[in-house]
């Protein structure tokens, strides 16, 4: 099994694992949280209602819009924010896969 | 005022005495983002209870207030969700009536059940997602995908069949849409509707009433678990049975039409009273004033024309009846803008523009940047309420080059064809219409007519195409067409985004050249009480250019909302208005208001000089439904 093959194993795995537990539910609102208290929905309420603004109502789609806000939106996340979720996500990782599961998964 | 009757007789006024229990009472006062929070909801609250007005009001549940908070109209909206499809009109109670054309052929066909899954979704998403507390709904909570048993985050829910599927990318919910064509799927958290024909969250009122009427049944049931000691009373809407709507009419005064009020004449300034009254009565502007956006008390800048349109309100709705001397108005007006000043010109029109830009400037929302910076975004009333955009396209017809180019707008300007004059013979006698040499080319001159020939595809002789000269200077003679394709070119301008309120600018006064004097145009200017806007939009034109219909495009219908007329001749002429209030045609005459029907509205086809329509996708007024 080649490398990369191993990693998306462990991926799927971690996945359903992480949906299964109701740590992905306290992340997320944990990261709703966060971003709310650090301005970031409203800033990206206001671009969201500027561009609709600018396009006219009739003429943006749903998908449109996303497309136009989802590169400025992921890159407005603040670092700390960024950090503390990744962190999370690892310590969830430490705490689900344990050692002797990650090698069998390995093999 | 000389209003007649017939309102009247609709429009009682209920004792304070009247009727019912307690609550209901309570609850009536709940009613309506029109009434404004301040001292003023005394004297309005009594037209809103109609006993119409109840029926309609009633049987929309409203959330209960919370001890001795105002509620604030746009909490109401601005959900912890984006409101997508509302966003762009960020005005309480205005909300898209039948945005999507597949939804209103859905109610049509089941006419009966169209509520019944969506009830039965709103109910256990209440259970899910906003009552915390019982354990026996757990199992619920974790609602997954029908497919691939995905659980979280935007699951959507088949409004026709029982399945329930993931939302991100490629997902079951679409696939379930592409395999049974069943077209609409809510939102499972949020409650919002989504339309696969028209790719987006469409809104929709009598879903949303039962959302809402969901959301106060799991607040009742929240409130029980939580504090059982406290009974929280039942929410249960009211309509008045026979007995009582007898009892209320017996027991009521009639109360006088309200928000009509006539304007003194303060020196020829009949066109600034007849704008000021299309001002007065447009749904959007009215909604602004009313709901307190802008407070002279807590302004009170000096000279600012909001302040002043406030202070227009407050009177409108004091009860009073005399007309009203509009002199603090006139006074800012002088004081404060050189364009208005003197208003030597007295038209109408001019003052409209000035009247924008001048409360485009004194508007707290304005972002102030340098005038005409992002206007198009601007956030200020009469830019929010009037405010759209053209798109002018030029193409070149012998290479593939076209160009769009934007410009804001706030009024459409029509160009009459021929000429009609209208002027005394000596000898007294009336000349009809005593017209120039071109009398016989006098075209027709209907909204469309003229639109249609705004839209047309313009030639641009003279315009060089820049693309074909760039390759003829490189590619040479091979490039085929001559160097001169100076009359390739073409320009096609059409309505990018129309606003919520469109104005429409008859051009009757016509100047030949510096010279001569300005004349009037009294051609006939035919104009309906509704239109389809759809072919005049870039994207309806767009559609049609490819030989496609207009049917999936969105609702552009428009109502006719207020005619400003020029009557007479052109510096010694007299301005009137005819304005739609509360579903009535009125005409305004500087003091004088009388009644009017639209038959007589529409027949004022020689004088009528700016049209005012409001989008029909709007939600204001509750018809008075009789
Ligand atoms: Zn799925
Ligand atoms: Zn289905
Ligand atoms: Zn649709
Ligand atoms: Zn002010
Ligand atoms: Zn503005
Ligand atoms: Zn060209
Ligand atoms: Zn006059």
């Amino acid at each position: 099994m080649s490398e990369s093959e191993n990693e998306q194993k462990l991926a799927n795995e971690f996945k359903s694992r992480f949906l299964e537990t109701q740590d992905r539910n306290r992340l997320k609102r944990l990261l709703a949280k966060r971003l709310r208290d650090c301005g970031w929905k409203d800033k990206i309420k206001k671009r969201c209602v500027d561009k609709i603004r600018t396009e006219g109502v009739e003429n943006i789609k749903l998908d449109q819009l996303e497309e136009s806000i989802l590169t400025h939106g992921r890159e407005a996340v603040p670092d700390d924010v960024k950090v503390e979720i990744l962190q999370q996500i690892s310590s969830f990782l430490d705490k689900h896969i344990s050692q002797p599961q990650l090698e069998k998964n390995l093999k | 005022m000389t209003s007649k009757g017939n309102s009247k007789s609709t429009q009682r006024k209920i004792k304070q005495k009247k009727p019912s229990t307690a609550t209901n009472k309570k609850k009536m006062v709940t009613v309506d983002n029109h009434v404004k929070v301040t001292p003023k909801i005394e004297k309005i609250e009594p037209m809103l209870l109609k006993q119409t007005d109840i029926s309609s009001v009633k049987g929309k549940p409203t959330k209960p207030l919370k001890k001795g908070v105002k509620r604030k109209a746009e909490d109401s909206l601005v959900d912890e969700t984006f409101q997508v499809s509302n966003a762009a009109v960020s005005h309480p109670r205005i909300s898209q009536k039948v945005g999507c054309r597949h939804l209103e052929k859905y109610k049509e066909h089941n006419p009966e059940s169209y509520l019944v899954n969506f009830k039965a979704i709103a109910e256990l998403s209440m259970r899910c997602y906003k009552i915390g507390i019982p354990r026996e709904s757990k199992a619920l909570r974790h609602q997954k995908c029908s497919d691939c048993n995905l659980k979280g985050d935007r699951l959507h829910a088949c409004l026709d069949c029982v399945f329930i599927g993931c939302w991100r990318g490629e997902s079951h919910a679409r696939k379930h849409f592409k395999n049974t064509r069943h077209i609409f799927a809510t939102d499972v958290q949020r409650l919002e509707i989504f339309c696969f024909g028209c790719s987006d969250y469409i809104y929709d009122i009598d879903y949303d009433n039962v959302k809402k009427h969901e959301e106060v049944r799991a607040e009742e049931k929240e409130s029980d678990i939580k504090e059982p000691a406290r009974k929280r009373a039942r929410y249960v809407p009211w309509k008045p049975s026979a007995e009582e709507s007898e009892k209320i009419k017996k027991n009521s005064t009639p109360f006088p039409c309200s928000g009509l009020r006539g304007l003194l004449n303060m020196g020829a300034t009949c066109f600034m009273n007849a704008v000021l009254q299309t001002f007065m009565h447009n749904p959007i502007i009215k909604n602004y004033f009313m709901t307190d956006k802008h407070n002279m008390n807590i302004c009170g800048t000096s000279g600012c024309m909001c302040c002043e349109v406030d202070n227009l309100f407050q009177e409108f709705h004091s009860g009073e009846k005399k007309p009203y001397p509009p002199c603090s108005f006139l006074q800012s007006m002088w004081l404060s803008s050189k364009e208005l000043a003197g208003y030597s010109e007295q038209d109408a029109h001019e003052f409209y523009l000035a009247a924008i830009n001048k409360m485009h400037g004194d508007s707290h929302e304005t972002k102030h940047q340098e005038l005409n910076a992002n206007i198009q975004n601007c956030e200020c009333i009469m830019h929010k309420t009037f405010g759209g955009c053209f798109q002018s396209r030029i193409k070149c017809s012998q290479c593939d080059m076209s160009s769009d180019r934007e410009e804001h707008m706030v009024e459409w300007q029509l160009h009459l064809r021929g000429l009609v004059t209208n002027q005394k013979k000596k000898n007294g006698t009336k000349a009809s219409q005593e017209s120039n040499s071109n009398e016989m080319d006098v075209d027709k001159n209907s909204l469309e007519d003229c639109l249609d020939r705004y839209c047309e595809k313009e030639q641009l002789p003279g315009f060089k195409c820049e693309d074909c000269e760039n390759r003829y200077l490189s590619e040479g003679e091979s490039f085929g067409k001559a160097k001169g394709s100076v009359n390739s070119c073409s320009r096609t301008t059409t309505c990018k985004k129309l606003p919520p309120v469109l104005t429409f600018v008859v051009e009757r006064f016509h100047r030949a050249s510096t010279k001569t004097n300005t004349i009037k145009n009294e051609a006939e200017f035919e104009f309906p009480e509704e239109i389809d806007m759809a072919k005049w939009t870039s994207r309806g034109h767009d559609v049609l250019e490819k030989g496609g219909t207009l049917d999936d495009l969105p609702n552009y219908k428009y109502n006719l909302l207020s005619v400003v007329n020029h009557e007479g001749k052109i510096n010694t002429g007299h301005y009137t208005v005819y304005c739609k209030s509360r579903d009535r045609w009125f005409l305004f005459d500087d003091h004088a208001v009388k009644c009017a029907s639209v038959e007589e509205v529409l027949q004022s086809k020689r004088k009528a000089y700016l049209c005012f329509y409001v989008a029909d996708t709007l939600e204001y007024d509750q018809p008075n439904v009789n």
